[in-house]
């Protein structure tokens, strides 16, 4: 049975805090007591239910962006999502550490978003859920990247490359929506994937709610023209979603393993062209400077192989050699390009390669499931634009083992050619030359030779491309992100597979070979494959999004607070889906006699199914005892609403004839009494969802609410915003300078209950609260008193408080 | 001493001898110092300087090719180039004396032409020594021999004229500018140097090592060496290459002579030149016995080969040699092969070659491990990491023959797996690499095994997918690549022979599949079995083909050869339910499903799963066998054979109907529709690969739902492919869909 306690008032502050920045956006954890908020400077905090501690903040950078302008938590508690105007982004970040976990451009800035998880149950997904993950075990782990790489992605920081698993978290599919301006919603499977892409919808979102049964999606937009906004509530279906769940999880959960690793790759390739140095290319620049400054007409190649021969260097040569190039400069030279080469080597086996070839086994996955096409044709997955990707995937890998035959080659080279020309430059300056760097053999002197006639050839139309005559260096050309072809390509000539390749009739045009593009740069291979991959992974978004038909729209009101909310909060109108029941709640105001009536639209999430008691309003009557007498006529207007629970209203108002700092009300409504099953039937909305509710305001069913409990007077705070977690059973109200925060704990009566669940339980089965005709002889200052008195934490307290508290 | 296969013959000369053809390079290289810079122009100059390398190093070559070659560069040359050897061999002794003095000229002086250490600078000291050392009868050879060469080539040059003027120049050319070793320009020459036999012996090694069939024929080949050893029958290397060269035409006799010989002249040379001659003595012993026992184990005398290798332990033991005894642990590991506790002896191996600073044998451990693991069913991904951490170490040290291996290696994994997808990548990966070690004879590419087994799946995979034509080409250029009685053609003829026979079972020519199961049990006894007791199961020979292969079953378990007694236990399940006893087939193929998942089999697995869904729908469980469908699916999809992607879709839409019959009427039309969709697409899979057979039985199928659907147009057509097909391959009274 439910007891109450005899004194008011009903919630037990837990924290309060004056916080140096505005906020302009918080949100409780489903899970914990934790509190993300997102303040003007662009900073995400996160706080601690109790005394409001800090648990730590994610500073704005260049990179990320400045303008945070919505948060949203992971359903299981583990991941923040939030939004940045500025830079288009969204950054996924892990509760434990204030670092980016995955982020990801969208192309409009985001207004809202909301990440739902999906509840819905059938024997495909539970077999599904339960099937391991193959790839695990035949897959290599990928190894971790370079540290300096960790600021951009935190995925593959970690010491095992899990991270993609663990960041997808639960098998189960949740998915993130993001609605921006000019009708922009996007839905992200797992808040990675992009699985849906809707357009058409008027206005921007300023709320929006996917059903966790995945039947439809609901959303407010604002229309604003001349300093008014319309606003509407739209409901769209998405039956596609639903009927083919288990498909849409599958592909989801492989599109963000893909889109992981091609970012994997992307990593990658800029460590390689990072362990790349400038000084790579000094031996082209100093040879170029040579020809174009040198008097004489024999080519470099000449002068190069006459030394080889006859031992002899003209004096161009030698001062080349002896005052440019230096003994000591070509030591370093030499060692700088050993390091440099053998690092990106390195990096192109264990990163690269093993990074490609994970994608390869996942796409060939994914081809599989499209061309399953009874399954996963109306996805819009597409079976031949995934081969197409699978042979792009192969010409990478092809490529970067091209890149790993040429660097080979390369440091060969250069090992012998420099070996040889310290030599000959020691003997230049009469130095001792150590015996065992004397000794060459017939290999090596051929090994020289061919060097020298092959990277020493001036190429007159190199410079005009290039600015240089010379491309010694070999391996630059690869990693440059330019469009141009390779200036030297390997040479595929005495290739038995390519010749045989080349004189194949039936081989030639076998759909199973990878093409592969002689002339062309690892960037250029890679920029190809991230295209054909993008293509085919966005076009289920755009199936998908098409197939979420406009089912419903209710033109709801007129609202000229728009403009001075410009960075608001907000929340108002608020949506809320109740799991259980499988329904769309939407909570707004409409001005009525300069008083905002709160009001609650409810829809079935099945758009064929109706339900009662469609659309209704509430007022506020009185929160004191029915000795109408002794109570001031006071009107209440709604400042701020949101769902505490599924049967729970958490409501701040306003009474209009309070004093200064004594008219903020924080009410928890239970939903039970607003949907009173006995009389139920008298308030039945009549009017018609076409024309606009607030000016049918007369006609919309009004019920007037007294309360005897479940409110509390906000001292000394001009509350205007509240956000409650009905699962740790606590809400914080932010107050209209957007700086003071103070947080409740809103079921002091559970001290009573041996089980939490219960309370709800017996809340959700309506029972009748029976509203006390208590009489308080005296106003709300005592009853506050009293409960200070009770408590002298809270005393202590607000005694600390900042005197200028809302001023 | 060998590395890695390439002889170094530097180490123990042979002395440099002074030839006609040398004093000829001798005067072009005089003349090239004396005319200094004005007279060559500088492209002509940069053309000679280009030849001049082979020149120095290649075999000796006739004197009209020589002025062939220097004409090409620069004719002005040439013709002095003629005209002083002409003068020198037509003249006395004396002026071939005078050329040698003036010869050391060059050196002195201010402003000398050539740096003494300089290529060129060294060849002429060699030659001015070599000379100088000569006795008078020696010198007087050689100026006669000197007058020999150079009448012989004013013959060929008449000769050449002539012929010019009949076949044109084009030939000619084409045959003289080849400078590489060719067999009658090697035997009409005088001895090789030093130098020249180094580079005959070491590129003639590496040949044999990476690509047979470019080097010399073994008829040939030995009739160099044979020419080489008798002039410096000393010369070690050239008995080890002539061991290798035996081991081509694996003849035991000579290769055994050869190796014992080689060792011989090693110890001999080893004794005497070095100071440690007692460690070099003890070092060749602990090598010969251990060379000896990787012979006999080539040739399969393995009670042979143990003795030698034990005797190499010994003496390797006694003289405290590690690395020797580390050599002797793998051998022991290859001797001890067909135990079942050889991998002890491997780890080991690996850990100590390690410890000893052996990455080449340390490689070869850790890809004999993951062979073997791999068959043992550990998980791939642990494998997969081992060959990549060793991948990074080949690569280190550009060892390209331990990369082509894991390439190739990797490919046989992801096949054993089934990821096609993955297995075909590898295979492309290794086919366009080019050989790492830069060879003279123009070779990009090697041909070792690796390659061999690469193409080998590369066919199979297209066969796979019914690209016959395609397969057919890859198989072609095998047998050019490989020909017939080089030592991998045995890869390819049983993968030939393989494709074929599936395709002829595919195609119902049961007695041509047959046939080829002879071929096949010649090349591999187990499979052949297997493909017999197949062709007797399709025969309708069930008695027979079960005791087949209950015999194959437990010989298969006793080798541990698992992925063939999944292969099995599928037939024997196929038998039981093929004689209408399903009941019976359930635990055989749980049996099966339960190895195909543990040894990650995927593509038996979802054979497996095919059977099984097979299996419940004629016990009359559709509905279980739909859902068991849904997990094998998308895997034959991705990496499976059309055939199999074929029948998967077949067997579903099966599934659906019979799982439709208690549907109320809207929700079986749907069904219906939605297994005629999955018909066609079974059909259009078997078009693919041309089964006429399963075509015939789709068709039929579709007919019948049309039929039910009152679809009266589609029903007709499909008739009446039915019918076509059926009159060609009439059903012998087989109830129609009975197989899978």
């Amino acid at each position: 049975m439910l007891r109450f306690p005899t004194c008011f008032p009903s919630f037990r502050v837990v924290g309060e805090k004056q916080l140096p920045q505005e906020i302009i956006f918080l949100a409780w954890s489903p899970k914990r007591d934790l509190i993300a908020l997102a303040n003007t400077t662009g900073e995400v905090l996160l706080h601690r239910l109790a005394s409001f501690h800090r648990v730590w903040s994610f500073p704005p950078n260049e990179s990320t962006g400045k303008e945070v302008t919505c948060l949203a938590w992971r359903p299981d508690g583990k991941l923040l999502a939030f939004a940045l105007a500025d830079t288009k982004k969204i950054i996924l970040c892990d509760v434990e550490k204030p670092e980016s976990l995955h982020s990801f451009s969208v192309e409009a800035p985001v207004s809202c978003m909301h990440w739902t998880e999906v509840t819905v149950e059938s024997s495909v997904l539970t077999s599904f859920y339960n099937a391991e993950d193959e790839s695990n075990l035949l897959l290599p782990k990928l190894p971790t990247l370079p540290k300096n790489y960790n600021s951009t992605s935190k995925i593959f920081s970690e010491e095992n490359s899990d991270e993609i698993i663990k960041l997808l978290g639960d098998v189960r599919l949740n998915i993130l929506v993001l609605g921006g301006s000019s009708g922009f919603i996007e839905l992200y499977a797992y808040g990675m994937f992009k699985i849906a892409r809707v357009t058409g919808i008027a206005g921007t979102c300023i709320a929006l709610c996917l059903s966790s049964d995945l039947k439809s999606l609901s959303v407010v937009t604002e229309v604003s023209s001349g300093g008014e906004s319309e606003v509407s509530y739209f409901q769209l279906e998405t039956n596609l979603l639903y009927s083919f769940l288990p498909e849409v999880t599958r592909m989801a959960r492989k599109f963000t393993h893909i889109s992981a690793l091609l970012q994997y790759i992307n990593l990658s390739l800029t460590c390689m062209c990072e362990a790349w140095e400038e000084i790579l290319m000094q031996m082209d620049s100093r040879l170029t400077k040579f020809v174009q400054e040198k008097p004489t007409t024999t080519s470099v190649q000449d002068e190069f192989m006459h030394l080889l021969l006859w031992g002899k260097a003209s004096a161009e040569l030698q001062t080349l050699l002896m005052n440019q190039l230096t003994v000591k400069g070509l030591k370093k030279l030499g060692q700088s390009i050993e390091s440099s080469y053998s690092s990106i080597q390195k990096l192109v086996i264990s990163h690269l390669q093993s990074g490609s070839e994970s994608l390869l086994y996942h796409l060939s996955e994914l081809k599989g499931m499209a061309s399953w096409k009874q399954k996963y044709e109306p996805l819009g997955l597409d079976a031949a634009g995934i081969e197409d990707a699978i042979t792009a995937v192969g010409s990478f890998i092809l490529k970067a083992n091209e890149l790993l035959q040429v660097i080979d080659s390369s440091m060969k080279n250069f090992k012998a050619f420099f070996r040889w020309l310290y030599v000959a430059m020691l003997r230049m300056t009469e130095d001792h030359v150590l015996p065992e760097l004397n000794k060459m053999t017939q290999k090596d002197i051929t090994f020289v030779a061919e060097f020298l006639t092959e990277h020493f050839n001036e190429a007159p139309d190199l410079y005009n491309r290039k600015g240089k005559y010379f491309n010694v260096e070999r391996v630059g050309q690869y990693l440059k992100d330019e469009d141009d072809d390779l200036v030297s390509p390997p040479n595929t000539e005495g290739n038995q597979w390519y010749d045989f390749l080349q004189n194949s009739t039936h081989l030639k045009e076998s759909p199973l070979l990878f093409p592969y593009y002689p002339r062309k740069s690892l960037h250029f291979v890679k920029r190809r494959m991230e295209n054909v991959i993008d293509q085919c992974l966005q076009k289920p978004a755009d199936v998908i999004g098409r197939s979420m038909n406009q089912a419903i729209c209710i033109p709801l009101y007129k609202d000229a607070r728009s403009m001075d909310c410009a960075r608001r909060l907000l929340k108002f109108p608020f949506l809320w889906n109740n799991k259980t029941s499988n329904l769309h709640y939407l909570l707004f105001t409409i001005l009525e006699d300069s008083v905002y009536k709160m009001c609650i639209l409810r829809r079935h999430t099945d758009i064929s199914q109706s339900v009662s008691n469609g659309l209704i309003g509430i007022k506020f009557g009185s929160f004191t005892s029915a000795s109408a007498d002794k109570v001031r006529r006071s009107s209440y207007s709604c400042l701020d609403a949101q769902f505490y629970d599924d049967e729970t209203v958490t409501v701040i108002l306003k009474d209009s004839m309070g004093r200064e700092g004594r008219d903020r009300i924080l009410v928890q409504l239970s939903l039970s009494l607003v949907y009173n099953s006995e009389d139920s039937d008298e308030y039945e909305f009549t009017g018609s969802y076409s024309t606009r509710l607030d000016e049918q305001g007369s006609i919309i069913p009004t019920r007037t609410m007294h309360f005897e409990k479940h409110w509390r007077l906000l001292e000394s705070m001009r509350a205007q915003y509240v956000a409650g977690n009905g699962l740790r059973k606590v809400s914080c109200v932010l107050s209209s300078n957007l700086r003071h925060v103070r947080v409740f704990e809103m079921d002091i009566d559970d001290e009573w209950e041996i089980d939490e669940s219960s309370d709800d339980e017996e809340e959700a089965g309506g029972k009748p609260v029976k509203i006390k005709e208590e009489v308080l002889s005296e106003s709300e200052t005592e009853a506050h008193q009293d409960a200070a008195a009770l408590d002298p934490d809270v005393v202590i307290k607000v005694e600390k408080l900042d005197p200028e508290l809302d001023s | 001493m060998m590395t890695n296969g390439v002889v170094h013959a530097n180490l123990f000369g042979i002395k440099d001898w002074v030839t006609p053809y040398k004093i000829a390079v001798l005067v072009l290289l005089n003349e090239m110092g004396r005319t200094g810079e004005g007279a060559v122009s500088l492209v002509e100059r940069r053309k000679l300087n280009q030849l001049l390398l082979p020149l120095l190093q290649g075999p000796d070559i006739t004197l009209s090719k020589l002025y062939k070659l220097i004409e090409e560069s620069c004719p002005q040359l040439a013709n002095s180039v003629q005209i002083r050897i002409k003068l020198m061999a037509e003249g006395e002794l004396k002026d071939m004396e005078q050329f040698f003095d003036d010869l050391s000229d060059s050196f002195s002086g201010t402003e000398p032409e050539v740096h003494k250490t300089s290529v060129v600078g060294l060849f002429l000291r060699h030659m001015i020594l070599a000379y100088s050392k000569l006795s008078f009868s020696q010198v007087f050879k050689l100026y006669t021999a000197l007058q020999q060469y150079f009448q012989n080539g004013e013959k060929k040059t008449v000769e050449d004229a002539d012929m010019d003027r009949e076949d044109g120049e084009k030939q000619m050319e084409k045959e003289e500018l080849d400078v590489s070793v060719r067999e009658e320009e090697v035997s009409c020459s005088g001895p090789l140097s030093q130098k020249q036999a180094e580079f005959f012996l070491s590129q003639q090694a590496a040949l044999l090592k990476n690509d047979e069939t470019k080097a010399l024929t073994p008829a040939s080949l030995q009739k160099e060496l044979n020419n080489l050893l008798k002039f410096n029958p000393d010369f070690a290397e050239a008995h080890y290459l002539s061991y290798l060269n035996n081991l081509r035409v694996q003849d035991v006799f000579s290769s055994t002579h050869s190796l014992l010989h080689y060792f011989d002249r090693l110890i001999l040379t080893g004794a005497e030149g070095k100071s440690n001659g007692e460690e070099g003595y003890g070092r060749s012993l602990r090598y010969a016995a251990l060379n000896l026992a990787a012979l006999h184990c080539r040739f399969g005398h393995y009670q042979q080969a143990e003795l030698a290798l034990q005797e190499a332990i010994r003496i390797a033991q006694e003289s405290n040699d590690h690395v020797c005894l580390q050599h002797c642990l793998s051998w022991l590991y290859v001797l001890g092969q067909k135990r079942a506790d050889s991998y002890v002896l491997l780890e080991h191996s690996v850990k100590k070659a390690v410890h000893f600073g052996l990455p080449y044998l340390a490689s070869l451990g850790i890809q004999s491990l993951v062979q073997q693991r791999a068959f043992a069913g550990k998980t791939a991904n642990k494998l997969m990491d081992a060959l990549k951490d060793s991948d990074l170490l080949h690569w280190k040290h550009s060892l390209s023959e331990l990369i082509d291996i894991s390439i190739a290696q990797k490919t046989a994994i992801w096949r054993l797996y089934g990821r096609s997808t993955m297995a075909l990548q590898q295979a492309q990966m290794l086919l366009s690499m080019n050989s790492l070690e830069s060879l003279n004879a123009g070779v990009q590419q090697n041909n070792t095994e690796s390659f061999a087994v690469a193409l080998c799946h590369l066919a199979e995979l297209h066969a796979e997918q019914g690209c016959f034509a395609a397969a057919g080409e890859v198989l072609k250029h095998l047998k050019d690549r490989f020909p017939p009685n080089s030592q991998h053609a045995q890869l390819w003829m049983l993968c030939d022979q393989k494709i074929q026979f599936d395709r002829a079972m595919n195609d119902g020519k049961f007695h041509l599949a047959d046939s080829l199961v002879t071929g096949i049990t010649a090349l591999n006894g187990i499979e052949g079995v297997y493909r017999k007791a197949v062709v007797l199961q399709a025969q309708n020979q069930m008695t027979e083909a079960h005791k087949l292969l209950q015999k194959l079953l437990t010989y298969c378990q006793k080798l541990k050869n698992t992925e063939m007694v999944i292969s099995v236990l599928l037939s024997v399940a196929e038998l039981y339910w093929r004689s209408s006893s399903p009941t019976i087939a359930m635990p055989v193929l749980l049996e099966a499903l339960a190895l195909s998942k543990e040894y990650r089999l995927q593509y038996l697995a979802s054979e497996t799963v095919l059977n099984l869904a097979y299996a419940q729908l004629i016990l009359g469980i559709p509905e279980q066998a739909l859902t068991l469908l849904h997990m094998a699916i998308e895997p034959i999809l991705a990496d499976g054979a059309v055939l199999d992607k074929g029948r998967a879709m077949f067997l579903v839409s099966k599934c659906q109907v019979a799982s439709a019959a208690s549907y109320d009427p809207v929700k079986k039309a749907e069904a219906l529709e939605a297994a005629i969709q999955n018909l066609s697409e079974a059909k259009n899979y078997f078009a693919q690969v041309d089964c006429r057979e399963r075509i015939r039985d789709v068709a039929y199928f579709q007919a019948r739902l049309y039929h039910a659907l009152g679809k009266t147009q589609e029903r007709n057509h499909c008739a009446m492919i039915f019918r076509q097909l059926h009159q060609e391959l009439p059903a012998h009274g087989v109830p129609l869909i009975n197989h899978l």
